[in-house]
């Protein structure tokens, strides 16, 4: 077994796999140096993706591609490169018919024990602490003898039938062809649409299939994200340009869950107070963007609810004895149900903006990075301009003068279940969403910068995160008292 | 095994009979819930305007539907799967891991097999 490795695998293309290696790569080259290897020799994607590079030195070509007795016969051609800083790969032209021949009439023992000597040659050429193995999308050889030799072994799947079906037949095959011990597999769950939540994933894996993984929990469920599958074939280590995106986050958790790097920095903070709550904050706060956070699912939902609404509004008014009443609360739910979807709406129009002015710094296009981060600082802090002034002339106006505020004074007029008990109901739902909101924007983001050690731009970051609150205390505090 | 994100028969239904019904009503959840909190505003209203006996039984109604919506939605959440694709995608995977299992069990049985026991006797 090779120690520091990880063999990406799974029972079908196009689950991810490249992606999540490449995440995975770049996150392990924040720590020390990493060697990354395309298994997939049929395919070539990684191959295609990491063509350019500083090249560090030729190889020889595997034994496993040879006959007995072969010579080298073109040596040049196989090489390590650099091709970012920490991460070496392995460079290679295409591999010719005779050469996939000899690989497929090797037995699985004699496969794994060839390219374990291959890649440790590998590792003590290039000087990397860690390997990634990228292999074949489905089960093969190389899959199962790569799974073999790894530490840990990550099979990437979808909550699909196809490919599902997929990632058990390679279960079944590896089953049957590898002779060892059952490698260490873990299962993810890429590309993961918001059809499924991450709570019925982490229950279905937990009684349905994790004797299959020897126990181990689901290691992660990572969303479907479109902007980035257009940007990896522009950016191979895309996590570096998008550093929030939810495959960034999720990268960092499966590091941190397979514990091949406990004897690096990271440890030694998980030894200290403030790095176990990082770690906590870490493992807790990547997760799903909730459905009812998500722009589709609300706009479907909160239309037809509004015109409902609007509908018995508007059959009930003309009632003079009970129609006014019953309208009272039909304001007081529309209110609620379109705050929410304005609310949902500029949290994403807002996750679009920082976004962009992200990824634009990390590529130091600064002539068009600082005109988004204006623009979102400035729709940021009107946001918190809007909600300091709308607490405040709630608190001013619309309360009851005579009642006793704060919590248990919210508690007990949203129990009684009028209208004004409702609309402080409202207020502090809007206000609990809110901080959950900051919670996902601010914290995360500080604690990958922290992560990255990037520390301009966290200050910057910083900065203008305490800008919003503080502009809405004020706006807040001055609507109390009158001056706006 | 149960169904994932479907409660246990025996918890609230111990005939087992409702069990391909939770397995739907859990993706409604939220207009069953919207449908609650509307009839609790007709009811609410209604029992304003009538202040009789029947006006307050018709508020406590109100309320009882708007708790029993949330109680609903909270049991949903909790044990229910909330889309039809989580529902469709559980079904379709039990056959296959079933047998998945049965082969994965037999290839490990195979390379490690039970040791006789000396002495006994068949």
């Amino acid at each position: 077994m090779i120690e520091r490795s990880i063999a990406v695998v799974s029972g079908k293309g196009g689950a991810g796999k490249t992606m999540l290696a490449m995440a995975i790569t770049h996150e392990l080259a924040i720590r020390s140096r990493t060697l990354i290897v395309d298994l997939d020799v049929f395919n070539r994607g990684l191959s295609g993706l990491l063509q350019k590079g500083r090249k560090l030195c030729d190889v020889a070509v595997p034994d496993f591609l040879l006959e007995t007795g072969d010579t080298d016969e073109a040596p040049g051609e196989w090489s390590l490169i650099e091709a970012a800083p920490n991460v070496v790969t392995l460079h290679f032209p295409d591999i010719t018919r005779l050469q996939r021949q000899r690989l497929e009439e090797l037995s699985i023992g004699e496969l794994m024990e060839r390219l374990d000597r291959y890649v440790a040659q590998l590792l003590e050429r290039s000087g990397c602490r860690y390997l990634v193995l990228d292999c074949h999308g489905g089960p093969d050889m190389l899959s199962f003898a790569a799974a073999g030799l790894c530490q840990r072994t990550i099979l990437v799947s979808e909550p699909d039938r196809i490919t599902f079906y997929g990632t058990l037949h390679f279960l079944r095959r590896m089953a049957e062809d590898c002779p060892t011990a059952r490698p260490d597999v873990y299962l993810v769950f890429n590309k993961v649409m918001p059809a499924f939540s991450e709570r019925y994933l982490n229950t279905f894996y937990d009684e349905q299939v994790k004797d299959l993984f020897q126990g181990h929990p689901l290691l992660a469920v990572i969303p479907f994200e479109a902007y980035l599958s257009k940007e990896f074939e522009r950016f191979p280590f895309v996590t570096q340009v998008y550093p929030f995106s939810q495959l960034a986050g999720k990268a960092r958790i499966i590091v941190r869950d397979l514990k091949i790097a406990d004897d690096e920095p990271a440890a030694k903070a998980q030894a200290t107070a403030a790095g176990r709550i990082m770690n906590t904050l870490l493992g807790r706060g990547v997760r799903l963007v909730p459905r009812f956070m998500n722009l589709d699912a609300t706009t479907s939902f909160t239309a037809p609810v509004l015109v409902a609404v609007a509908i018995l509004a508007g059959t009930t008014s003309d009632n003079v004895v009970w129609g006014p009443r019953i309208n009272q609360y039909c304001e007081v739910f529309a209110w609620l149900v379109s705050g929410w979807f304005v609310e949902v709406m500029l949290v994403n129009w807002l996750s679009v903006l920082d976004r962009i002015a992200t990824r634009q710094v990390r590529l130091r296009k600064f002539s068009s990075a600082i005109p988004a981060a204006l623009l979102t600082e400035a729709i940021g802090l009107l946001l918190a301009f809007m909600v300091g002034i709308s607490a405040g002339y709630f608190i001013h106006e619309v309360l009851p003068r005579d009642h006793v505020y704060g919590l248990s004074g919210a508690i007990h007029l949203a129990a009684s279940l009028q209208p004004d008990g409702l609309t402080v109901f409202a207020f502090c739902l809007y206000c609990a969403t809110g901080l959950w909101v900051t919670y996902n924007l601010v914290v995360q983001s500080g604690i990958t910068l922290w992560h990255e050690r990037r520390r301009s731009e966290g200050v910057l970051r910083g900065l203008g995160s305490i800008l919003g609150p503080a502009t809405a205390i004020v706006t807040l505090v001055l609507t109390c008292r009158g001056s706006i | 095994m149960n169904e994932p994100g479907i409660a246990s028969p025996s918890s609230i239904d111990p005939s087992g009979v409702l069990k391909p019904v939770l397995a739907h009503v859990g993706t409604v959840r939220s207009e069953i819930l919207v449908f609650c909190i509307i009839g609790f505003i007709l009811l609410e209203g209604f029992g304003l305007a009538s202040k009789d006996m029947v006006g307050e039984i018709m508020r406590l109604s109100g309320v009882l539907i708007v708790f029993l919506g949330f109680a609903f939605y909270l049991y949903a959440y909790f044990h229910l799967p909330s889309t039809a694709q989580e529902r469709i995608f559980t079904e379709q995977a039990a056959g296959e891991i079933e047998r998945t299992r049965n082969i994965v069990q037999a290839a490990h049985r195979a390379r490690h097999p039970v040791p006789a026991v000396q002495g006994a006797t068949v």
